[in-house]
């Protein structure tokens, strides 16, 4: 790296900070910008700073705003009885994506993780029971990944809110549609079974 | 040319990292390779191969290719034999396998096989599983995993005189020196003494030497347990230099 031009240089170690870039990786996308039009580089280079600049949380839901709230928040249209608990503003546009979901959501941006120091109170878990407390709220949703930590996670939401008086679910984990039980594993199989519903709710 | 070996294994997961769009990179400490790395191709859309198996915890009984020595495993399958499913259900549990995971983690050098602290380790997480998380046996569990890796404090006697645990009441643990000072060889050049009574010492040391199912059934008086905490906490901050990950998260839980 030490032969390339000191801009150069500097652009490769830049990118190399990104997760999964290594620096073969980041030499390889610092030279496909020198190679682009002084136009195009300038365009990527506001198109990071727009994103600095406009994007804040939501001070509702902690999603991602161009705004104080963001597009969900801002729709008189949602019931907001109903907040589904995600982790990452990836899992709340994976969930929008269904078409299914009417509610609110809160983003805890995170998981209890011990291994990464991640606990409790570094979660936005007292800014959900605080809109717990102040609002209309009937249920809460926790769509946590399915890992450990998700799980942990939604554990600890669950107890979090059990004095509150509000209903809390979980989404439901197991056979994914089109799947075959013969090949699925006894972890996936055994959640498929504890979370099973009456056939008569569809 | 390389030469491609096939082995298999147990192996519990100490953590992952996504790679790329679809594959882990997997830290598993193993019987009888220690500490591995691997990569587990397609694990992340895939669960033919690695069902549910890739969880920190979960203990399995693994296949991997191994190419040159210092690179990446290249892991085939695992088959599980323990998810230990209970400690995803209480976070005070995900807590204290986190905490003696990353110990393992941390004070394990790759490729060095150490069966009993895989022992150790599979023994901590098959009781939390089956039991209460108790901060006893935790504390317990941690002063098995320092002594597995040669880092036990040395409890037993004051390092200056030779007096016994049982000739004193009181002594005091200086990091610094590795282990206990009685009172009367404790100096105000000895930094940061923590003092510590009989009970607490002996029961740490018990944790050492008994067999290893008995350290989950030790029970420490709320004054042991915090010296107890105090102790391993500094010693483990002074090998390293540093806390734990785990630490700042153990202080906020609180035990039950």
């Amino acid at each position: 790296m030490k032969t390339y031009p000191q801009p150069l240089q500097k652009l490769i170690k830049e990118l190399a900070r990104f997760p999964g870039i290594g620096e073969k990786t980041a030499a390889r996308l610092a030279n496909f910008i020198l190679h682009e039009s002084e136009e195009e580089a300038k365009s990527l280079a506001f198109a990071i700073i727009e994103v600095k600049e406009k994007i804040k949380l939501c001070r509702i839901c902690y999603n991602l705003a161009e705004g104080p709230i963001c597009s969900v928040c801002a729709d008189a249209k949602r019931d907001r009885g109903v907040i589904c608990v995600v982790e990452d503003p990836d899992s709340l546009m994976a969930i929008e994506e269904t078409n299914d979901f009417n509610g609110v959501y809160h983003v805890l941006h995170g998981s209890f993780s011990p291994l990464d120091g991640v606990g409790p109170e570094d979660l936005r878990l007292k800014e959900l029971l605080t809109r717990v407390e102040e609002g209309p709220v009937k249920e809460v949703i926790v769509a946590t990944h399915p890992t450990t930590q998700g799980e942990a996670t939604a554990v600890l939401i669950g107890k979090s809110l059990k004095e509150k008086g509000v209903k809390v679910t979980r989404i439901a984990l197991g056979v994914p549609v089109g799947g075959d039980l013969r090949y699925m594993d006894r972890l996936t199989l055994g959640k498929a079974l504890s979370f099973r519903r009456s056939v008569d709710e569809g | 040319m390389q030469v491609k070996t096939h082995h298999e294994t147990e192996a519990i997961v100490l953590r992952t990292y996504d790679y790329g769009d679809y594959d882990r990179v997997v830290r598993l400490f193993t019987r009888h390779f220690g500490k591995i790395a691997g990569m587990a191709k397609g694990a992340r859309n895939s669960r033919r191969r690695f069902p549910g198996t890739l969880e920190p915890w979960c203990l399995s009984r693994v296949s991997f290719i191994q190419t040159t020595p210092e690179k990446l495993v290249f892991l085939e399958r695992c088959e599980p034999i323990d998810y230990f499913s209970e400690l995803r259900r209480d976070p005070v549990k995900t807590m204290y396998a986190a905490r003696i995971g990353e110990m393992v983690d941390t004070f394990s050098p790759e490729r060095k096989k150490n069966e009993e602290l895989f022992d150790t380790f599979s023994c901590f997480l098959s009781m939390l599983n089956e039991k209460g998380a108790e901060e006893a046996s935790l504390i317990g569990f941690e002063m098995r995993v320092l002594a597995c890796v040669g880092y036990a404090p040395a409890l037993d006697r004051c390092l200056s005189c030779q007096k016994g645990v049982e000739e004193g009441k009181s002594f005091f643990f200086v990091a610094e020196v590795g282990g206990i000072k009685c009172d009367q060889c404790i100096s105000p050049r000895d930094s940061s003494p923590i003092r510590v009574n009989r009970g607490t010492i002996k029961a740490l040391l018990f944790t050492i030497t008994c067999p290893i199912d008995k350290i989950g059934r030790m029970r420490l008086t709320f004054r042991s347990l915090k010296e107890g905490r105090l102790l391993v906490d500094t010693f483990i901050r002074h090998l390293l230099g540093r806390n734990l990950r785990t630490a700042r998260v153990l202080e906020q839980m609180e035990p039950r």
